[in-house]
């Protein structure tokens, strides 16, 4: 690092710098129904460098920057010849001037997991014991499985004397269950991912997913449904959070693709709903996200983004705060959503449709649309509970916000804490004509 | 021109077969593919302009090993310590083995791969290389699209264009094998971007190919096309969901090709049992006039290789012949779990992580059609024009394309409605076989995305085809 950070001090070209390295070390498994197929490990650096021109032209002043990976095999005269020719490109970029952030005296927590106790190949394991001990339940059983550990270490410096270290941990399951059925065996695809060993996580996220296989096997195909609720849960529902983030963030602003400004109402007047609030946060329980800083090296802290619809700050990077003269919130990678005013049970009233697996749920930030095919939904006719399938849901957000209800209760998934479940009072729903 | 051989695996190649002769006298089987990537990412838009490494970047290692019962890995991207890697290749093969099977884990048995002696080397041509092309020049050009793009129409608020150049090296080696390959692509991506009354409109136009610099030329010719598909969109409504006479784009047909009977085919799935495409063999899937293929062979764009990330050669496979399913595409593991014979589709996302079996180029064949006789055949129904998405079903066959837009048809032409946002979704063998008719034109691939297994693993892969007339649920 030594070589480099002289490397790049000695070369008189370069006014500005920052170097981003991650050193990752994953332990891998790969199983075909109950047997390992391959396993795997990996350790690799990585190295990356970006390169600041400050150039003025006609009393204006501009920043060019040029992002450069260099690898640990590369000689002097490669990382030379690297800095050297990003440093060229970046003279003929011509980005409004920004600053470079500088060091506090704020240190960050520590992030801990139980990923970087012992050998990560007991660890490996333990997950792997805990998931198949709850194999073949309610007719369905595990397909196939990966399991994967990757341990980071990650370090930013930058020529203003930013010098930061942190840990970061991730674990992710892709887990395939099937049930075999009279005519045909249907399955359901989940990625699972986590920070920590939670032997409790791993149990329920197993048993949910081989109840809903079982679901899915029984299936029908999608009847003719008008005119009633939908309620969405899984996965699904921390994809909607998007749509008003990039509505209260600096750089969309910036490129005026939103308008939206503190106090601004993102919901509109009529709403009938629940109101969204929206924190960003460096750490939630077991995200793989957690970092308390960002690309940049700026130390980051819990803010609330969006109060009951009001945009209260706005989300933004160093560089984008200077450009709109706004307190930069950093690169936040975690969202806490507030519960609703009605728990899930009031919220389950029949009769409804809950869609618990898309095939692949589509959300448009832009227009708003969002939907897709189902592969398993539950419809609740006041009497009975069939599981449908080969139906489709669609609505824009900006109508299906007026009745959007959270429940109360929350959950923790991937960097997400979200409201179990989302209840529309309108969406179009597509089944059999 | 031809695309040379990065010169850090060159002078690297004396030491990783030395660390494969060391590992040989230990293990039955030893491989190590190294890869050394490099490209740069040129994109401007109204109010940035950004010059970057490629995502591509790489360059690393990754070792395979016979641990007596199956196959063990390890990827790194430091060689200056050789005894540490072996000792890590070791521990990966041996002793992490030796402590899963010690807590009970059952490993599933593989054959040994017996190699054929191959020594072969391939370098992609191209006509100008981007490397003799400065910054200044690639950026002035990419300004100069823009700018012509924003003067398309007023409601415009940014016209982004992209360039990405990106060349890749790799060597394969085994006690058998010395495989080299050296492969240039370039991609470009028009994005315009209108704000309406109506909200955030935008689409987008991409040029990809095994190809140098002179991609350019193309891309310029895209501007006012995918200009248009936006302005379209201004008064685009909604469709009533329900089951249309469709023509797809070559565009669309490809994804249909790619999600259809790319995914449903990659025999890793059939080691699974998770393709229901394995039952379906030599049965009919599609219509009488549908032939499809893939292959590393079987096109020139961004899918084609000499040989894949396990050192299989590349091919051209007739996925569909005359309708009915021939065959699937495998990686090597699979074929020999399987009992046949790998079509060279083992891919990696990179070295870092495992091969599945992947798609390399996909389309549907030409057919005998014309155009202009298929919208006169439709009575209602909408023309599909680009794509944003698609997903997969290999089990169940259920599929799900995000289209750009669409053209309504009504009494064979075209009103000048357009549809958007539309998703198409279906049962798979339903669609293939509503196929009634595929144009005669040339066929078009794209390699702009990446494709990836289920939600993650991804590769550069080209789709594509020609112009398919098919019956297809819209929502």
């Amino acid at each position: 690092m030594k070589r480099l950070i002289n490397l790049l001090k000695n070369n008189n070209k370069v006014d500005e710098w920052k170097i981003n390295t991650h050193q990752d070390h994953s332990t891998e498994l790969f199983f075909i129904k109950e047997d390992l197929q391959m396993n795997r490990a990996k350790d690799v650096e990585k190295i990356s460098v970006t390169v600041y021109k400050n150039l003025e032209i006609d009393g204006n002043k501009f920043k060019g920057s040029s992002f450069v990976v260099i690898n640990p095999s590369d000689t002097d005269k490669e990382v030379g010849s690297k800095i050297d020719k990003a440093i060229l490109s970046a003279s003929f970029v011509k980005n409004e001037f920004y600053t470079l952030p500088k060091p506090v005296k704020e240190k960050a927590p520590e992030i801990t997991s139980k990923f970087s106790e012992g050998d990560v190949v007991d660890t490996i394991s333990e997950i792997v014991k805990e998931l198949y001990a709850e194999n073949n339940q309610f007719g369905a059983f595990i397909n196939s499985a990966e399991f994967f550990i990757t341990t980071s270490t990650k370090r930013i410096i930058n020529s203003n004397g930013i010098d930061v270290t942190y840990n970061n941990y991730s674990g992710l399951m892709e887990i395939i269950t099937e049930i075999k059925g009279e005519k045909e065996a249907t399955e359901l695809f989940e990625i699972v991912e986590f920070s920590d060993f939670d032997r409790e996580f791993i149990k329920n996220s197993i048993i949910e997913q081989l109840k809903y296989t079982a679901l899915r096997g029984k299936a029908i195909k999608t009847p003719k449904l008008d005119g009633i609720p939908v309620i969405i849960s899984g996965k699904a529902v921390n994809e909607f959070w998007q749509f008003y983030l990039v509505r209260a963030d600096a750089s969309s602003k910036y490129q005026k693709l939103f308008d939206c400004n503190v106090g601004d109402n993102l919901l509109g007047e009529d709403v009938l709903g629940d109101k969204l609030t929206l924190t960003a946060a460096p750490y939630v329980h077991n995200s793989t996200r957690n970092s308390y800083y960002d690309v940049d090296g700026l130390l980051l802290k819990e803010t609330i983004i969006i109060e009951d619809g009001i945009i209260k700050n706005i989300l933004s990077s160093h560089r984008y705060s200077e450009y709109l003269n706004i307190k930069p919130t950093g690169g936040l990678r975690n969202t806490i959503i507030k519960g609703g005013q009605f728990t899930e049970d009031e919220l389950r009233k029949d009769p409804y449709l809950e869609v618990v697996s898309f095939s692949a749920f589509q959300m448009d930030f832009a227009t708003g649309f969002f939907g897709g095919e189902f592969r398993l939904a539950l419809y609740h006719d006041g009497d009975n509970v069939i599981p449908v399938t080969q139906g489709a849901v669609t609505a824009n957000l900006k109508e299906a916000q007026k009745t959007m209800y959270f429940s109360k209760e929350t959950v923790n998934s991937i960097n997400i804490v979200t409201p179990k479940i989302l209840k529309f009072e309108k969406m179009t729903i597509v089944g059999e004509n | 021109m031809k695309s040379k051989l990065s010169t850090f695996l060159i002078e690297k190649k004396p030491i990783l077969k030395s660390i494969i002769s060391d590992l040989s006298k230990e293990f039955k089987y030893v491989s190590i593919l190294g890869a050394d990537t490099i490209g740069t990412s040129y994109n401007v838009s109204r109010s940035n302009t950004a010059v970057s490494d490629s995502r591509l970047c790489e360059r690393g290692f990754v070792a395979r090993v016979f641990n007596g019962v199956n196959y063990s890995e390890y990827s790194f991207n430091k060689l200056d310590d050789v005894e540490l890697v072996k000792q890590e290749i070791r521990k990966v093969a041996s002793g992490d083995i030796k402590k899963y099977q010690a807590k009970g884990v059952k490993l599933m048995a593989f054959p040994l791969i017996k190699d054929d002696n191959i020594v072969d080397e391939f370098h992609s041509e191209f006509e100008i290389d981007p490397d003799t092309i400065s910054a200044e020049d690639k950026l002035s050009k990419l300004s100069e699209i823009m700018k012509i793009g924003l003067s398309k129409s007023e409601a415009f608020i940014d016209f982004r264009v992209g360039f990405e150049e990106v060349k890749l090296s790799k060597i394969f080696l085994s006690t058998e094998k010395d495989l080299s390959q050296s492969i240039l692509f370039c991609v470009s991506y028009l994005v315009p971007i209108a704000k309406t009354e109506a909200g955030i409109k935008y689409n987008f136009a991409a040029t990809s190919g095994l190809v140098g610099y002179e991609i350019m030329d193309k891309v310029i010719t895209k501007v006012d096309n995918v200009a248009k598909s936006v302005v379209d969109l201004f008064d685009a409504k909604q469709v009533v969901p329900g089951e249309y006479d469709i023509i797809c784009d070559p565009a669309v047909s490809g994804l249909i090709a790619h999600e259809a009977f790319g995914h449903g085919v990659e025999m890793d799935m059939f080691v699974k049992d998770r393709a229901k495409g394995e039952e379906y063999i030599n049965e009919y899937v599609a219509s009488e006039i549908t032939n499809m293929r893939d292959g590393a062979q079987s096109g020139l764009e961004v899918g084609t290789y000499l040989f894949d990330d396990e050192g299989t050669i590349g091919n051209d496979t007739l996925v569909i012949d005359n309708g009915v399913l021939k065959c699937g595409i495998s990686d090597l593991l699979s074929a020999l779990q399987l009992g046949t014979t790998p079509t060279g589709n083992g891919r990696r996302e990179s070295y870092e992580r495992k091969a599945y079996a992947r798609m390399t180029n996909t389309f549907f064949e030409a057919g005998d059609g014309n155009l202009d006789d298929m919208i006169k055949s439709v009575k209602k129904g909408y023309m599909l024009e680009g794509f944003f998405s698609g997903m997969e079903d290999p089990k169940n066959w259920g599929i799900q394309c995000v289209i750009a837009l669409g053209r309504e048809i009504i009494d064979g032409k075209l009103t000048g409605n357009v549809i958007s946002p539309v998703t198409l979704t279906g049962y798979v063998p339903d669609l293939l076989k509503s196929i009634r008719m595929i144009s005669n034109t040339p066929i078009v691939l794209s390699g702009s995305g990446y494709c990836g297994k289920g939600h993650k693993e991804l590769v550069k892969t080209s789709t594509g085809g020609t112009y398919i007339l098919a019956k297809g649920r819209l929502s």
